[in-house]
């Protein structure tokens, strides 16, 4: 049987990150994320998720999640 | 808000001033912890004690929060009576350092002080550190939550990691 063409490409991709991944060091991977994380402010959705609606809506949201998962464990 | 920063350092930094147990969970732990993926706003799941929620409080007051549980009610908690952290699960605040969701329960975790024995502890300079709950904790948050909330991507990698001992 022939080898799958997408997964031996996405292998050969996963090998590749990790080459490269091993060589950055814990300290230059802080510096990176800070560096993305400070550019968020740029961002058309970050600031769309500032409103005090988008705020509201999230919280609607996680809230119904938490309370479902307590009253399932409740049920249990 | 007039500006809108993402100050974490500033958010954990005020946490500990305060004396707040809390843990950082969502994206931002996975950020911090695991892969650079985008997330827009910093979870933290406290202690759900009437003592660590008045300090909680007076953190969230210095952060200049800003809060309401509807539109009519929108606005600085320095405003609110004390003890409205109590009145329900989860709190989507806007803070002068981001957007901040404060849970007093988050799904998958069942028991604060076990989570937080399993934290990691992160040192992001001199003056910040912050506690993380672990990869396994992590993960048992996405399975708790309803399919199409979970992230198939942060599950198969915090698999992957676990399975290899990370």
């Amino acid at each position: 049987m022939e080898d799958d063409p997408i997964l031996s490409r996405s292998t050969e991709f996963d090998a590749e990150h990790t080459k490269r991944d091993r060589r950055i060091s814990e300290r230059q991977r802080r510096q990176w994320a800070d560096g993305l994380i400070s550019c968020l402010p740029d961002s058309m959705g970050y600031r769309a998720a500032c409103t005090p609606q988008a705020r509201m809506k999230e919280q609607a949201l996680l809230n119904e999640l938490v309370e479902n998962w307590k009253a399932n464990r409740l049920a249990e | 808000m007039q500006s809108l920063p993402f100050d974490y350092r500033q958010v954990f930094s005020t946490m500990n001033s305060h004396s707040v147990s809390y843990l950082l969970v969502g994206g931002l732990n996975y950020f911090l912890l695991h892969k650079p993926v985008t997330t827009q706003d910093i979870d933290l799941l406290i202690e759900d004690t009437p003592q660590n929620g008045s300090r909680c409080e007076l953190a969230l007051k210095e952060l200049k929060g800003e809060w309401g549980r509807r539109d009519e009610d929108w606005g600085p908690v320095s405003e609110k009576r004390d003890g409205w952290l109590s009145s329900q699960s989860v709190f989507c605040l806007l803070t002068n350092c981001g957007p901040l969701d404060i849970f007093l329960s988050i799904p998958g975790i069942p028991n604060y002080q076990a989570a937080f024995l399993r934290s990691i502890a992160l040192e992001l300079d001199t003056n910040t550190s912050v506690r993380l709950i672990s990869p396994a904790d992590l993960l048992e948050c996405q399975f708790a939550i309803p399919e199409a909330y979970r992230k198939p991507e942060r599950i198969a990698f915090l698999r992957g990691k676990l399975e290899h001992g990370g």
